[in-house]
């Protein structure tokens, strides 16, 4: 077989197929639930891109420990036009562990259904509200991986986002590992001319999470920005998600 | 005010937040980067800074050289610096719409992949919040203008707290000029049902700054705790950039994300669903409904 037939078979399936044989992997991210809220926005999503042939969907979500242990499971239904706010703690209860990976994946509620299949396959992307007690501070991230996601271990990785280490006084830095292997990574922080202030090396459990801490307040004064890195990432597109605490005990958060 | 012809490069977008008191800076970037297809890219030489601002659709600053970015450095735009302002006849929504155009000297290519950052202020409680997102490609002035479908399920209003959508979109047009289709938006709760709906022609190169607690008026005062929404909407003919600002009103802390495209939750085609997606209209006609 040629590669253009090839390329237009695979063309062909992509857009024919039932949609139970033309799902995406399931879509990542971490969780923090130590006094910290986790909430997820979910969609059906396939509605809004296809309204005259909604139909019924169902999120499977998954969350594990840091150490990779799988510890619920849930599922959430959704109407067509229909989306849900999932708070993990209210869903999980005392099962969700303090920090970890949460996986959601999405899945017709009729398998043989070609009703959205010119969708094509379908990722379900979400987004996470991280919040304080009484949200006095909130952080939202869309998300970066998925699950089984190939990892990338020899490369060097620098965030693009710079910290003014007068306003943050720490940085913690939390790397999911979605894959099926343990991941040696090490956590960096430089200084604006790349040279690295401080590291954390570790091995991160397959499905697990670890999470790193770069106390800023000794650089302030003596750097005007500082960004985060990491020798071997997790996931191709494994960038961590960062907590920035401020002054005062208030924090926000975004993806590296 | 007219702006130098400039070939297609790439284009980033930062819109103010003055309305929630917000002030914008700007970090323009010029770093390695590693592309999906896994191909390593090393930053440019230089980077050169074009930087035009807008108010609704009017280049009220334009500075074709305004600054160069060196390998692996950095460029902070404040929007302190411009000696602009929102306008005092401004709508309460109105905001100034920033758009860096890059170009990479003594390179060939026209556009690169690059990212940056966006750094929100408010300095009476010293809250902060930060963005990272890509650059876009710079499109030709004869480019079509393709509608926008788009889908925010992070919206969240309550006692204290609320969420603003900032819109803005960037074209190669010099006078104010608006665009021929407007974009609907409408709030909707869990279950589908609407909140609240309203459209907006948008001027090429503007940005507004909605703020859902006020236009959902009946249903945010009510609440008595935080609740969910989804906001969805469609049209346009731009290039669109839209973030969620959620912010506690008493604290004045605040986070922000930006939205995802339909291509990075399907792989088929998207000219059916620029076609029919998110159109209000059609919901009720959904056969499953």
């Amino acid at each position: 077989m040629t590669p253009a037939v090839a390329s237009n078979l695979k063309s062909f399936a992509k857009t024919h197929l039932p949609r139970g044989l033309n799902l995406g992997p399931a879509v990542v991210q971490l969780f923090v639930n130590d006094g910290r809220s986790t909430r997820l926005g979910l969609i059906n999503f396939p509605s809004f891109l296809a309204p005259t042939r909604a139909s019924r969907y169902r999120y499977a979500l998954r969350v594990f420990d840091e150490q990779g242990r799988e510890a619920g499971r849930a599922a959430v239904e959704l109407a067509p036009y229909g989306a849900a706010e999932v708070d993990l703690r209210a869903v999980f209860g005392a099962a969700l562990p303090r920090y970890g990976m949460v996986a959601a994946r999405i899945h017709p509620l009729h398998f043989f259904s070609l009703r959205d299949r010119h969708l094509g396959r379908i990722r379900p992307q979400f987004f996470t509200l991280y919040a304080s007690a009484g949200m006095d501070s909130v952080g939202l991230v869309h998300p970066q991986s998925n699950l089984d996601a190939a990892p990338d271990p020899g490369r060097k990785w620098l965030s693009n986002l710079q910290v003014d280490p007068a306003a943050v006084e720490r940085i913690e830095l939390y790397q999911i590992n979605p894959g099926s292997a343990a991941v040696a990574s090490e956590a960096l922080l430089h200084g604006a001319d790349a040279t690295v202030l401080a590291s954390r090396a570790d091995s991160i459990p397959p499905r697990g999470t670890r999470c790193a801490v770069f106390d800023l307040a000794p650089l302030a004064g003596r750097h005007h920005a500082v960004s985060v890195g990491l020798r071997g990432l997790a996931a191709a597109n494994g960038k961590p998600i960062l907590f920035l605490h401020f002054r005062g005990g208030s924090f926000t958060c975004c993806h590296g | 005010m007219t702006a130098p012809s400039t070939p297609p490069g790439g284009w980033f977008q930062a819109p103010t937040c003055g309305s929630l008191g917000l002030s914008l800076e700007m970090r323009m970037r010029n770093t390695a980067r590693q592309l999906g297809s896994g191909e390593s890219k090393e930053a440019r030489a230089w980077l050169r800074i074009d930087l035009r601002a807008y108010r609704r659709g009017e280049l009220v600053y334009s500075n074709a050289d305004f600054g160069r970015v060196p390998a692996g450095g950095t460029l902070a735009v404040r929007e302190a610096d411009f000696p602009i302002s929102r306008g005092s006849e401004a709508d309460p929504e109105d905001e100034l719409l920033l758009v860096a155009r890059t170009h990479a000297e003594g390179a060939k290519e026209t556009f690169f992949s690059q990212e940056h950052q966006l750094v929100y202020l408010h300095w009476p409680s010293g809250a902060q919040a930060h963005l990272l997102y890509d650059q876009q490609p710079a499109r030709p002035r004869s480019a079509p203008a393709a509608p926008i479908v788009f889908m925010m399920p992070k919206i969240w209003l309550g006692p204290q707290l609320n969420t603003y959508v900032i819109v803005c979109n960037a074209w190669d047009a010099e006078a104010p000029q608006r665009q021929t289709e407007p974009v609907k938006f409408s709030l909707l709760d869990e279950r589908g049902g609407e909140v609240c709906a309203w459209e907006h022609r948008f001027f090429y190169n503007e940005a507004k700054a909605f703020d859902l607690g006020r236009r959902s008026a009946g249903i945010a005062a009510a609440l008595t705790e935080p609740r969910f929404f989804n906001l969805v909407g469609r049209g346009g003919a731009g290039s669109f950039v839209l973030f969620a600002v959620i912010r506690n009103t008493k604290s004045n802390h605040f986070a922000i994300e930006h939205s995802l495209p339909p291509l990075y939750y399907m792989d088929g085609a998207i000219g059916p669903v620029r076609a029919q997606g998110c159109d209000v209209s059609l919901f009720e006609r959904g056969e499953s409904r």
